[in-house]
């Protein structure tokens, strides 16, 4: 062992004629660039669906509806998961924009804010087709790509306001009401709160009591409404909260204080809280249709790549737009229990039908 | 796997059960390379998976995703050497990456040193506390891990802070001879600098001397706790130059974004089969563990493997790589 070890002599050896090779390059040797636009036939479209995690029932949805659009043109859908892990979302990204990129479709949801801009960029370099979902910087601007075609969230003003209404409606529009926010620094918790302040100033006789948050968590939401219910006692007729974990998590609370005479609102229609709403324990909730969602995008990029839809024509409102989102209260509850696409709503000419306008 | 078998190779009766005298045995020289034997393996079993894998764009991209995790392995390769583990890397990257685009503007190109630099200076404050406090690293390193990664929510506000000016770290993204990504050839560099250095000087023996038995070493007058504050010194600077690369690779700093490497890190060493009781292993060990792990990450989905299944492969994976790579001659005590 005195002299060099034989695999360190590899490694150096490998080292140095490298940097004898050195002259160094922009791109890797033999990287193929974007395809022309719409040059693709049907049957080479590769379609990609990418979601945190199959366990939540939610993004499961969404995949499905992925799957049910890729059914629809004679596909099948590659279904990527990264488990909440921004790393591993842009490795996967990164392998997959590696391969066979001239006809790739992705639809993407990016875990934060900050991981859009490196998903785009690869795909602007590599020339497949990309549409994303809930996540985007508010500085980056999609027009200013031409391979990121469109980019879909959900207005949380407007949500809020929704629920906001269903729950002063359910106390007959009089009364002292709690709020449970979600995790402050996000735009979701701060939008949906500002849509219940609308929402109240259009119901001026639904008083606020307090406002907490439980940063999305059931866990927490349990708690805080504990201490709530504490304090305010029977002057609490309504809980709203930006969430359904946390909506459930209220109904919890209330349970344990033997309190069935209050109204709870939520967002997201997890299954949990459309079973509450079925059986009466629980207002009202939004839903973005997941299935939708795991279609659209495909259905967006599957249009572009062959030809049906041209970058060109999008109009600028429908490269980030918000997209419509339903209100589930007791009466509708049965149509959103097992959902399915529609057919129709993945038609090129009627991809944006959904638009409820840009993203301001 | 309890019980450690103890087997001389027949050709060297004479060699002490923890050390290796003489020429190594055939079968020896295949253990050694076993990491390399499991990364061609892996690299097979996927080909066979999806033939596109193989392709010269698709390796090129799994090389250049792996190397922030190479860098990251290399560092926490010597501290385990040396009988401890360290588990604040990965949340120390997450503060650079904080660090980085935080001083990015004021500093410019000089950042990615002081970057480093600072990572360095943190591992070491967390080697001497080791030494001096005489606090098991296992617990030093899980308070620091935990301290930078609320120190990284504070300062960044708890958002991640993007990297407006990509000059400075532009270089980390073009390929060496046209084919091989830049911050992989960087991470190669760190991992054959570091080997050399221990190979040429006292240091190898001061190391692997720590590692096997720090009373004995003790006894024999090797600068233990120097030795040791040194290891934490590379492993924290390892961690500073993994985030330059993910600074650079995703256009922003966050305080949370290599969090999750530190388990890949750790399945680097060990798939590489450097003992994590310490002594026997080396650095080129980890560069092909930290392969096998990156391909693991990015191949098995890629090849369209179903995510419940890409977590029992990667656990089975995983286990069966260790299972093939240590050296049992070389480790009396699996703890």
């Amino acid at each position: 062992m005195k002299s060099i070890s034989r695999p360190t002599a590899a490694v150096i050896g490998l080292t140095l004629a490298a940097a004898a090779l050195t002259g160094c390059s922009e791109e890797a040797g033999g990287a193929g660039g974007g395809a022309e636009a719409g040059g693709c036939a049907p049957e080479d479209v590769v379609l990609v669906g990418q979601v945190r995690n199959e366990s939540n029932p939610y993004e499961a949805a969404w995949l499905d509806g992925g799957d049910a659009f890729a059914e629809q043109v004679g596909l099948s859908q590659d279904r990527l998961t990264y488990d909440g892990d921004s790393t591993k979302q842009q490795e996967q990204i990164t392998q997959l924009l590696a391969g066979d990129t001239e006809c790739l479709v992705m639809n993407i949801l990016p875990n934060g804010d900050s991981d859009t801009l490196p998903i785009v960029e690869g795909a602007q370099e590599a020339g497949a087709y990309l549409v994303t979902q809930w996540n985007k910087p508010a500085d980056v601007n999609v027009t200013d790509y031409d391979q990121w075609l469109s980019h879909i969230t959900y207005n949380g003003v407007e949500s809020g306001q929704q629920i906001g209404d269903a729950l002063a409606e359910a106390i007959g529009g009089s009364g002292g009401i709690i709020a449970l926010q979600g995790i402050l620094d996000t735009g979701a918790a701060k939008d949906r709160f500002a849509g219940l302040e609308a929402s109240l100033e259009a119901n001026p006789d639904v008083e606020l009591l307090d406002q907490q948050t439980a940063n999305f968590s059931r866990d927490e939401a349990l708690a805080v409404t504990k201490t709530l219910l504490t304090k305010h006692g029977d002057d609490i007729k309504g809980i709203w909260a930006a969430n359904d974990d946390m909506a459930l998590g209220a109904l919890a609370a209330l349970e344990q204080a033997g309190r069935d005479d209050v109204a709870v609102v939520g967002i997201d229609a997890v299954p949990d809280a459309l079973t509450a709403i079925g059986d009466g324990t629980m207002t009202a909730t939004v839903s973005s249709d997941g299935p939708w969602q795991g279609g659209i995008g495909l259905a967006i990029g599957y249009c572009v790549a062959t030809g049906e839809l041209s970058v060109d024509d999008i109009a600028d409102e429908d490269r980030a737009w918000f997209a419509e989102q339903f209100l589930i209260t007791g009466d509708n509850v049965g149509d959103f229990t097992s959902p399915e696409v529609d057919e129709a709503d993945f038609e090129c000419d009627n991809v944006f039908s959904r638009s409820q306008g840009a993203i301001s | 796997m309890s019980t450690p078998v103890i087997t001389e190779p027949a050709s060297n009766p004479a060699a002490e059960p923890a050390v290796v005298t003489g020429a190594p045995t055939a079968a020896q020289r295949v253990t050694s390379f076993m990491p390399v034997i499991a990364l061609v393996a892996l690299l097979a079993a996927l080909t066979i998976a999806d033939p596109d894998f193989l392709t010269q764009r698709s390796l090129t991209a799994a090389v250049r995703t792996s190397a922030p995790l190479v860098v990251l392995a290399a560092g926490a390769t010597l501290v385990v050497l040396c009988g401890g583990i360290d588990l604040s890397i990965a949340a120390l990257c997450s503060l650079s990456t904080v660090f980085f685009a935080m001083w990015l503007p004021d500093l410019g190109g000089l950042t990615i040193l002081v970057a480093v630099a600072a990572a360095g200076a943190i591992g070491a404050v967390q080697g001497i506390a080791h030494v001096v406090l005489r606090i098991p690293s296992f617990v030093v390193t899980l308070g620091g891990m935990s301290i930078f990664s609320a120190v990284a929510l504070v300062i960044s506000d708890a958002g991640p802070i993007r990297v407006i000016d990509r000059d400075a770290t532009g270089w980390l993204n073009l390929y060496v001879a046209g084919y091989l990504p830049m911050s992989f050839f960087v991470a190669l560099l760190v991992v054959a600098v570091i080997s050399l250095i221990i190979k040429l000087t006292p240091l190898e023996s001061f190391v692997r001397a720590t590692g096997y038995s720090e009373s004995a070493a003790r006894l024999a007058g090797t600068p233990v706790d120097a030795v040791k504050v040194a290891a934490f010194t590379v492993s924290g600077a390892c961690a500073g130059l993994a985030a330059v690369m993910l600074a650079s690779r995703n256009f922003s700093g966050s305080p949370t974004m290599a969090d999750n490497l530190l388990l890949p890190a750790v399945a680097a060493i060990v798939v590489g089969g450097t003992a994590i009781t310490g002594g026997h292993g080396s650095l080129w060990r980890s560069l092909a563990g930290a392969l096998v792990v990156t391909l693991l990450r990015v191949g098995l989905p890629i090849v369209g493997v179903p995510s419940a299944w890409e977590q029992i492969l990667y656990g089975a994976i995983i286990v069966a790589a260790v299972a093939l790579t240590l050296d049992r001659s070389k480790v009396l005590i699996i703890k």
